[in-house]
């Protein structure tokens, strides 16, 4: 783990510890005996509701920064004894740059997808806010360009044009996410997670590969990613506030 | 402030922050940004070697050759570099000073290679096949054919004896 590495785990670190206070009634059950609690979770359905979400950080997050590529993307989150989530995520990505420094102009647009799973760390107190532990798998399947002044051979003074178009690529990946949910208003909720993702497999690699990834990233490594979502919740669950 | 308001003021406050978190992460370039190939040289015995006088390499081009190694004494590797656009490469090996020559050929496949947006683009190269004369040449094979920045061995060059 290199140092920028471990600073960003430190940052995930310290957000997370400060996430509890983010959440509506986090202490309501302090002090209750632990047995209680239990007995009130035996009670409850299975299948509680859905939780039907769109994330707003792929826009928003390119304005801050230089890497100018977007996501946008939906999911359905089902709730399971308010303590496992099943989810499946579908997204769009897109990028349409050119790069400063170099001149080279990258394109690529296309959907990705995401399974998974979430944990209801605090399931326990039975509130509708969650801070959640899970994880992903995602795969997209995309084509890109490349556009860049030709190279020019030092020794022989050669020039070889590079324009690539409809390069195909694949891509799996794994992500652990761990995030927050809170409710806003009633059945709906603002929330956010952040996701460490790792390539599992690209390919085939020609030309050095893709640059960006929709879904995964720019990042030919692990790299870090988040999402800040809005969500409407359809309750199943009539005994549920 | 109710517990309502101040629980999505503390979220928009967090969303600040992973914007900041995830803007941390950037591309690091290659340090060594030369693509070159590699060979070493050796004895029938497989041991590392050291030419026994002055090496003089050039490359042929069409416009007249390009020396690339000029007269170094006691050389036991050489950093060659491999065309953009030709599919087979000549070096010439002049031993001594015009004493004894070798021709080497390097056919290769040429890959224009994305780094990255912030790093540039680079001819990456594959190797396919090698051959020489054989004055004081014996043989040459190739050990890693992908000449890229990884500064790897590509060529392994045996020659009859030591010198």
């Amino acid at each position: 783990m290199n140092a920028k590495t471990f600073r960003l785990f430190i940052i995930l670190l310290i957000s997370l510890a400060a996430s509890p206070s983010c959440l509506r009634g986090a202490d309501a059950n302090k002090g209750k005996p632990l047995s209680l609690l239990h007995n009130k979770d035996k009670g409850e359905k299975l299948f509680q509701g859905i939780y039907l979400s769109a994330d707003a950080f792929g826009y928003i997050y390119p304005i801050f920064v230089k890497d100018k590529y977007y996501s946008t993307e939906l999911s359905a989150t089902v709730n399971l004894k308010n303590r496992f989530f099943p989810v499946v995520e579908v997204g769009f990505g897109y990028t349409d740059m050119v790069s400063q420094l170099y001149d080279i102009g990258y394109r690529t647009q296309a959907p990705y997808y995401r399974i998974g799973m979430d944990y209801n760390m605090q399931y326990k107190n039975g509130k509708p806010n969650y801070i959640y532990l899970g994880g992903r798998v995602g795969y997209t399947s995309f084509k890109y360009n490349i556009d860049a002044p030709a190279l020019k051979d030092p020794v022989w003074g050669d020039e070889s044009p590079v324009q690539f178009t409809d390069i195909p690529c694949r891509a799996v990946w794994a992500e652990a996410v761990a995030g927050v949910r809170a409710e806003i208003a009633k059945n709906f909720y603002m929330g956010w997670s952040l996701r460490y993702k790792y390539p599992i497999y690209k390919g085939p690699i020609a030309n050095g590969g893709p640059w960006y990834v929709p879904g995964l990233g720019s990042s030919t490594k692990a790299a870090f990613g988040a999402t800040y979502t809005i969500t409407y919740y359809l309750n199943f669950n009539k005994r549920r506030p | 402030m109710s517990p309502r308001h101040y629980a999505i003021y503390r979220c928009l406050l967090l969303l600040l922050t992973m914007i900041g978190l995830s803007s941390c992460s950037g591309e690091d370039c290659p340090i060594n940004n030369v693509v070159a190939g590699k060979m070493l040289f050796y004895n029938h015995l497989n041991d590392a070697v050291a030419i026994n006088g002055t090496l003089t390499v050039s490359v042929v081009r069409p416009q007249g050759d390009s020396v690339v190694l000029n007269r170094k004494s006691t050389a036991s590797e050489l950093s060659f570099p491999l065309s953009y656009t030709h599919e087979t490469d000549t070096l010439i090996f002049d031993y001594n000073g015009g004493m004894l020559y070798d021709s080497l050929y390097i056919s290769h496949i040429n890959v224009p290679t994305l780094v990255s947006v912030d790093c540039g683009m680079a001819m990456f190269h594959t190797i396919t096949a090698v051959s020489s004369t054989h004055h004081v040449i014996d043989t040459l094979i190739i050990k890693s054919p992908e000449v890229n920045y990884d500064e790897r061995e590509n060529i392994q060059v045996i020659y009859h004896t030591a010198d």
